[in-house]
């Protein structure tokens, strides 16, 4: 009879952690990481009668599992460092592209073409102080335009190097709780049972350093939790080894190093996105980053004052008889924000050289039409082309590079989609499912109370009914 | 496959946010008129873009020259017209004198006249256009001749300034005063002329008016021949600046239809074709709006809601 008891309050007692299980579950449908989890149920061992045969003694719940496929974690770590990078590119790319501001109103080529405009306007009066003035004005907005475009492209470059220092902060600060999470789920392992919510929130954190930084994770017989970059560990078990920030004082560019001062091989996600744009300047294969628009505004300065300036030194300004004077200036080693008009050209309109020959007459305008015309042959330019090709050409570099990032981005997105739908439908919870599982342990449990009550009404008659002879 | 509610809930977010994404790109479009909003959108058009930007703003500037040019060109053929009255007068009255039959007063009058005409020709000489000497060559700001009608500045006949009216079309805009007036001595055929050179015609109307005062029948006789051919002469320049008033109308004409071309290529580039974004965007609201129901629909049930 006894065996019949503890069997029946086993089948209440499994019930119930199964329903505990399941309230588990549901209310944690919408927790970020969280695995749903089962009960591992068995028999428990049987009573051997001799001669009869084994009798079931009930069951037990020996373990709680969640339910989740490491092979796809491994595949989501890898993916999401290149998101994580193709994000942080196409960001920055985007915003480089609204910077340019072509094509708008509010764009080198419409600056040009005013600056162009007024010079062909004073070619018809060039003695008119109204359409030099108009030279000067317009030569001014397209310089202090080109200026604008430079400080932007350094305060984007600064911006991204504040991401830098703020995303290896966020690697040190996540390898830390890692570490931490380590040492709980070692100690509260120890009999070998899983923490599954602890494992859950470990799981997370790699989640998001993965899409940060390329990681490798390694899990070991012993229960020991190693993440590592390109090779060397971050996090073993519970200690951590910290990343910190470097400036190259040669060329300001940023780099990552251990604490023992080696270089972290940082091969992609956020951090090498970011890298990439502060560092990388296009040359010898490396990615355009800012640097390389940098270089390219700066050559396009230089290339066009000297130009402009070489065949504004051959003519000679109103009523002047001598020549030589430039109409650009632009100094230090970002001219495109140093870009302004020669002191000459402030100082005196008439210091504009729009005649060929000497004494300046006020109707000369021979070097004015060099001027102009130099325009479309691209003559003189460092450059080799004409300006506007200049422009077109550097519009394509950063609208291709950003198509590329926008491209690679929705790739990954799609891929990275993909996996996430995958962990979802092994791992996530379905309220279908545990609603059929509540019913499910509900019913168990009823029906082993009814088995209490079936034995208790046997025991009462036995007791009160059977054998009144001794009465 | 096992579907969870997450599943259907991510799908659905996802899905409505790459429909919003459309919708979003289309009211854009819409709103602005304009394809394309950062280059990365197509490179090729906002290329293209830049180019025929720049293209429009060069040839309306060349339109602008091309009108200048014109007005500049109308005064001085105006300005000729006259140099060209004032000869005709002087040839009437050289060939009245010259007849023989006038007496020493009637002469008089007549070489007052001349000598009115010569007056005449200084002042056409230092004809303006908005304040600037036609004839002056580079020195606009100076008249070409004094009142003696001497030459006031030194002058070269290539002392011709030109206008763009096109990429590599350039137009000769002013008549120098030496092609004009010549230099005493060397007919019409000099090339410049320094302070104080007598201009040819106004020599002739002074030997004209000296040999009127003279009473030199024979002298005057002469003058007959110096005349015409100065009027051929004027005749010939006014020609040249017909010929290129000529040239700037069909250019004028020519760059009206570029820049009515280009405009529109730059419109089939960048603007969009509004009837098809409403389009676009009444099938995007239906395609949004329907994910929408369908979407509230499947993620709405679960067993939950059948158990009592």
């Amino acid at each position: 009879m006894d065996l019949g008891f503890s069997t029946a309050v086993k089948g209440l007692m499994v019930s119930q952690k199964s329903l505990y299980i399941t309230s588990h579950n549901i209310a944690n449908a919408n927790t970020e990481g969280y695995s749903r989890q089962v009960g591992a149920q068995r028999a428990t061992s049987p009573y051997n009668i001799k001669g009869i045969g084994f009798l079931g003694t009930g069951t037990e719940i020996y373990n709680v599992m969640r339910i989740r496929d490491s092979y796809v974690d491994t595949k989501y770590w890898n993916e999401s460092a290149s998101i994580g990078e193709w994000n942080v590119k196409m960001d920055v790319l985007t915003e480089l592209e609204k910077l340019f501001g072509e094509p708008s109103d509010s764009s080198i080529r419409k600056y040009m073409d005013e600056f162009y405009t007024s010079l062909s306007n004073m070619s018809k009066n060039p003695s008119d102080s109204s359409c030099r003035e108009l030279v000067r004005e317009s030569a001014m907005a397209l310089t202090s335009h080109i200026n604008e475009i430079g400080e932007k492209l350094i305060d984007l470059r600064e911006e991204v190097g504040f991401s830098i220092d703020a995303k290896v902060r966020d690697v040190n600060s996540i390898a830390q709780q890692i570490a931490n999470l380590n040492k709980q789920i070692f100690k509260n392992e120890l009999d070998g049972k899983l923490a599954n919510d602890l494992r859950d929130k470990r799981d997370l954190l790699v989640d998001e350093l993965s899409k940060i930084v390329n990681v490798r994770v390694d899990e070991y017989d012993d229960g020991k939790f190693r993440v590592s970059i390109g090779g060397i560990t971050i996090v073993d078990h519970t200690d951590v080894s910290v990343l910190k920030l470097k400036k190259d004082s040669s060329n300001g560019n940023i780099d990552i190093y251990w604490g023992n001062d080696s270089k972290a091989k940082v091969e992609s996600g956020e951090l090498k996105g970011l890298l990439d744009l502060y560092n990388e300047d296009g040359t010898s294969n490396s990615y355009r980053g800012i640097k390389y628009y940098q270089n390219r505004l700066n050559s396009f300065v230089i290339g066009f004052a000297n130009g402009f300036n070489s065949m504004h030194r051959e003519g000679y300004g109103l009523n002047k008889t001598e020549n030589g004077v430039n109409f650009f200036k632009y100094s230090g080693d970002n001219p495109a924000i140093m870009l302004t008009l020669d002191d000459k050209i402030m100082e005196d309109l008439a210091n504009i050289a729009a005649a060929k020959n000497p004494s300046g007459s006020s109707e000369d305008n021979g070097n004015i039409l060099s001027l102009i015309s130099q325009r479309n042959t691209g003559e003189r330019f460092d450059f080799n082309s004409t300006p506007d090709d200049f422009v077109k050409s550097m519009m394509s570099n950063y609208s291709v590079d950003s198509i590329q990032a926008k491209r690679m981005y929705e790739f990954q997105e799609l891929i990275l989609e993909n996996i996430e739908y995958k962990r979802s439908s092994i791992s996530g919870v379905s309220y279908d499912e545990e609603m059929a599982n509540m019913i499910k342990y509900q019913k168990t449990y009823i029906a082993s109370a009814r088995m209490i009550n079936t034995l208790d009404e046997i025991i009462d008659f036995t007791v009160s009914n059977l054998g009144l002879i001794g009465r | 496959m096992r579907i969870t509610n997450g599943m259907l809930i991510n799908n659905m977010v996802y899905n409505l946010n790459q429909n919003l994404k459309t919708l979003e790109k289309l009211q854009y479009q819409q709103a602005t008129g304009k394809k394309i909003r950062v280059p990365s959108e197509d490179p090729i058009g906002a290329s293209k873009s830049l180019k025929f930007n720049t293209d429009i703003s060069k040839l309306e500037q060349y339109k602008r020259n091309t009108e200048d040019a014109m007005s500049w060109m109308n005064d001085t053929e105006t300005a000729l017209g006259e140099i060209n009255e004032v000869l005709k007068r002087a040839y009437e009255l050289t060939v009245d004198a010259a007849n023989g039959t006038k007496d020493g007063e009637d002469l008089i009058k007549i070489k007052d006249e001349i000598d009115q005409l010569k007056d005449h020709l200084i002042q056409l000489a230092n004809t303006t256009f908005s304040g600037r000497h036609l004839f002056s060559g580079f020195n606009t700001d100076k008249p070409l001749l004094s009142e003696d009608g001497t030459y006031n500045i030194a002058i070269n006949s290539d002392e011709v300034f030109t206008y763009n009216i096109g990429i590599s079309e350039k137009i000769e805009v002013n008549i120098t005063g030496v092609d004009v007036f010549g230099v005493e001595g060397s007919s019409y055929d000099a090339d410049s002329a320094n302070i104080g050179d007598k201009p040819e015609l106004i020599k002739i109307f002074e030997d004209l008016s000296t040999a009127l005062e003279n009473n030199d029948t024979n002298g005057i006789q002469e003058f007959i021949g110096k005349i015409q051919s100065s009027q051929s002469h004027i005749l010939s320049v006014r020609s040249k600046v017909g010929a290129k008033m000529n040239r700037l109308e069909l250019t004028e004409k020519k760059l009206n239809l570029n820049i009515n071309n280009v405009k529109e290529l730059l419109s089939y580039n960048e603007d969009v074709d509004i009837t098809e974004v409403i389009m676009d965007i009444s099938m995007a609201e239906n395609v949004y709006v329907s994910s929408l129901m369908v979407g509230a629909k499947v993620i709405q049930p679960s067993l939950v809601q059948f158990l009592s």
